[in-house]
């Protein structure tokens, strides 16, 4: 079966990216991380205070997890590529979550400004994962522009409320040349599950695990349902049909 | 003037534009010069 997920040419041995945000702690955070086996993890890009730096996120994270910088809190394309920039110029890798979200009480992506911005990044070297509305068209318009892969919401971000946009995922699913990503939204285990089922070749969840009353366990069930439905997904799902089907022959009853 | 920072990464922004890691102990600063220096945080 093929395991392993293939973005911009490099593999990775998880289907299942993981935010590192509202954790407790960051030592929770870091121990979600293992029991998820995630093998990518996102981080957010922020002033210091000075006086009070706080401490290193960097520190808690394992070695050989990729640190995937977002450009959350980018409210126009000039801000997050001023971000993504930011970020590689002071060492983080040149993969760029891109989030263009001007709108706070749903925290629904600009579309145009997100493919602004993926134009740009793109054209200065960066690997995009543009996070996005479920939309096939924009979607495709992305992955034109060179994005790596595309991200869509299942839901309003940290809603919980799973894949409530599944029908135009799925069409995304079945156009998409480059690697999709189910991004937020995602409530439980069952919600990532479906997702790969679908067809998906990744789910990113954070809020689900990190308030979680226990973010550990409930990242081993993460993992666990994205192999699930990565392993159904392959093995090939039925079709439903409309009416009973007998599993038992009718033939020779006695 | 030390931060006091202990992590991998901190992030420098000079007058609007990223400064490379790299040129870190180069860069000399001027007056007027505006600073925005950042670093990796939790976040999705």
């Amino acid at each position: 079966m093929d395991e392993r997920l293939t973005i911009a040419g490099r593999s990775f041995g998880s289907r299942l990216i993981l935010g590192t945000g509202k954790y407790d702690s960051f030592e929770t955070m870091r121990d979600a991380v293992l029991a998820s086996g995630a093998a990518m993890v996102t981080v957010a890009v922020r002033r210091i205070e000075f006086g009070d730096p706080g401490e290193d996120i960097t520190s808690y994270l394992p070695a050989d997890v990729l640190l995937l910088p977002n450009t959350s809190g980018c409210e126009t394309a000039e801000e997050a590529v001023r971000t993504a920039r930011l970020a590689r110029a002071g060492g983080l890798p040149d993969w760029i979550k891109l989030e263009v979200i001007p709108d706070p009480r749903y925290l629904l992506p600009d579309p145009v400004e997100t493919l602004r911005a993926a134009e740009e990044l793109v054209a200065d070297g960066f690997t995009v994962l543009p996070y996005m509305l479920p939309d096939p068209v924009l979607a495709k318009k992305l992955e034109d522009a060179g994005c790596a892969t595309v991200m869509p919401l299942a839901a309003p971000i940290g809603s919980g409320r799973g894949l409530k946009l599944r029908d135009a995922i799925r069409i995304m699913i079945e156009q998409a040349e480059v690697p999709v990503v189910v991004d937020a939204g995602l409530g439980a285990p069952s919600h990532a599950a479906e997702s790969m089922e679908m067809g998906a070749d990744a789910v990113l969840a954070n809020t689900a695990i990190a308030r979680a009353d226990d973010p550990v366990a409930m990242a081993g069930a993460f993992r666990l349902a994205v192999e699930a439905g990565r392993t159904a997904h392959l093995a090939g799902i039925i079709e439903e049909q409309p009416t009973a089907v007998p599993s038992s022959p009718l033939e020779g009853r006695v | 003037m030390r931060l006091g920072l202990d992590g991998r990464y901190a992030l420098v922004e000079r007058n609007g534009e990223p400064v490379e890691r790299s040129a870190y102990g180069e860069v000399e600063l001027a007056n007027g010069d505006r600073l925005v220096v950042a670093r990796p945080v939790a976040g999705g």
